[in-house]
């Protein structure tokens, strides 16, 4: 049970794919103009993870190596594929928003990088929590960097619906730029190095207590 | 070998299972997603003629037009609205390129000509915040009760007047796409509407008696460029073609055409003497032009370069024309180009002429 939960914090904090190993890039810097989109993206990635980790790890076993990589790209785009067909009969509304990017889990870099590094070579249980993890730290991320582009961009964060600082924002005027393509490279910039430094820091910190 | 065959098998049989999967999910999903595009259909048609109570769709009728006017091609949906008494108007789906992809709208016009509603079905590639704004009702608004019968503008200041509509701030492709969708379906309208395809048959055989005038009398002949036309997709600019006989003799031949105006098609009819050099050439149509700018192409100046060109496609400059070219008009220069394609359309259906005696 504890490695179960380890594994899952693993995936959304020391092995963040977005913030640490810097993977998925393209749908947290097209999705992310607004941070709903980020939202749903990150349930889409979350299943789609879960499935295919939970999928190659029952048949890792009768997996030839040198198969391996067509093998997963086939298990991985038969679950976006279904999530494409489900979203788009049973959740309209979703599916528009989402559009093009869900059919572009199938590129994402996250889901190809957990099953070979991971779902591969552990059990199922393990898998299935690495997905969970990988995909909730991919949410998270792709939430941060969304909620920051959409604020900076818009003056304000819409869920739902509901504008959440009121009406008119909060009255400054919004850098369009950050909605735009350059405003996607700066946020995700800033924030690796924001969290580079803390990370450092913390280590630093961790050696001076050793003796 | 056997080592190949078991990775073939491996990979052949998780694919076949995929297979399985997905075949037996489209199975269950197929039907309830062909029911959203239908409620979406109909909640748009809805919404945007909100007064008519059945939509009845139209597809024979929109090819026809749009054989005739490649200008419609956008349109891709055409119903007509009934009410309690009778039609109230028209819903027109129309597909235009906006700024990432293509943008899906409905358009409802009523019998009145005036827009009732511009409805966004889909707008997947623009920007939000930017152009995803097209959907907001501060835009789309703006086209409500606007007069059908003539072309919209779009302005990046306040609209002045009843023809102008604000584009939303730094989103002008997607602006423009939604109105270019906005004129589309106005066309349209007005093609279906009180008889404009009688009123333009008018007055291009009108045309062609002016470029021949009497004694000579015009005969139109509307299976040949049906069967033209038919042959050579090249060909769909040109729409309809009239012989000019004088006693026995075939003294010439007029041909009408279309090409891409400023705001709509412009329609012009070209007459070609016995030489095989154009004697002349009209106007009758183009309603989309900017008054006082797009319309000095009727003007003696811009028109009367044409007769005595051979007919062969000519070219538009902007400097002092050369053989096979002509001078646009100063500040009207798409407009200046849109005659020219027409005339150019009418120069390919000639050359595409059977010899006669």
């Amino acid at each position: 049970m504890k490695s179960l939960v380890n594994t899952i914090s693993n995936g959304i904090v020391r092995e963040n794919p977005v913030f640490r190993l810097v993977l998925g890039l393209c749908p947290a810097l097209a999705v992310t103009t607004a941070a709903e989109n980020g939202f749903w993206m990150g349930l889409a990635v979350i299943f789609v993870l879960t499935c295919s980790n939970v999928i190659i790890s029952l048949i890792r076993g009768v997996i030839p190596s040198k198969i391996r990589i067509p093998c997963f790209i086939v298990v991985i785009a038969t679950f976006v594929t279904i999530v494409d067909l489900v979203m788009h009969a049973y959740m309209p509304e979703m599916y528009a928003i989402l559009g093009i990017f869900i059919p572009l889990i199938v590129v994402n870099c996250i889901i190809m990088a957990r099953a070979e590094a991971f779902a591969s070579k552990n059990s199922v249980l393990l898998a299935a929590a690495d997905g969970i993890g990988s995909g909730l730290g991919f949410m998270i991320a792709v939430i941060v960097v969304g909620a920051i582009r959409e604020f900076l961009g818009t003056g304000n964060i819409v869920l739902a619906g509901t504008a959440l600082f009121g009406p008119t924002g909060l009255g400054f005027d919004p850098a369009i730029v950050m909605i735009l393509p350059p405003g996607a490279f700066i946020t995700l910039g800033a924030l690796l190095g924001l969290l580079n430094t803390l990370q450092a820091r913390s280590a630093a910190r961790q050696r001076r207590v050793c003796p | 070998m056997s080592y190949i065959l078991r990775l073939a098998a491996v990979l052949g049989l998780i694919t076949v299972v995929a297979a399985g999967a997905l075949a037996y999910t489209n199975q269950l999903t197929a039907g309830q997603i062909a029911a959203q595009v239908v409620q979406a259909k109909e909640a748009a048609l809805r919404e945007v003629m909100p007064d008519a109570i059945a939509f009845v769709a139209q597809p024979e009728a929109l090819a026809e037009a749009q054989a005739k006017d490649p200008i419609l091609q956008d349109l891709t949906e055409l119903y007509i609205a009934d009410g309690l008494t009778g039609p109230v108007g028209a819903a027109f789906g129309v597909s235009v390129t906006g700024y990432g992809g293509p943008v899906d709208l409905m358009v409802g016009i009523d019998k009145d000509g005036r827009v009732t509603g511009v409805k966004i079905i889909s707008s997947a590639g623009e920007t939000p915040g930017l152009g995803a704004k097209i959907k907001e009702a501060s835009f789309l608004g703006q086209f409500l009760r606007k007069d059908a019968s003539a072309p919209l503008e779009l302005t990046k200041g306040p609209a002045s007047g009843d023809r102008q509509v604000q584009a939303i701030a730094a989103a002008t492709i997607s602006s423009s796409a939604v109105l270019r969708a906005v004129n589309s379906a106005a066309a349209m309208y007005r093609s279906l509407a009180g008889g404009g395809t009688d009123r333009l048959a008018a007055l291009k055989l009108q045309g062609a008696q002016q470029l021949f005038p009497a004694p000579a009398s015009i005969m139109e002949d509307p299976e040949l460029a049906a069967q033209l036309r038919a042959q050579d997709p090249d060909l769909e600019g040109a729409t309809d073609l009239y012989w000019a006989w004088t006693e026995d003799t075939l003294t010439g031949v007029a041909i009408a055409a279309t090409g891409k105006g400023y705001g709509g098609p412009i329609t012009a009819v070209v007459g070609f003497g016995k030489d095989g050099n154009i004697t002349g050439v009209v106007l009758v149509d183009l309603a989309g032009e900017t008054v006082g700018l797009g319309t000095l192409i009727t003007q003696p100046r811009f028109i009367n370069q044409f007769p005595g060109k051979p007919a062969s496609p000519l070219t538009v400059t902007t400097g002092t024309a050369g053989p096979g070219q002509v001078e646009a008009v100063a500040g009207a220069t798409v407009s200046s180009r849109g005659a020219v394609e027409a005339i150019n359309n009418a120069i390919k259906l000639y050359s595409k002429l059977p010899p006669r005696n």
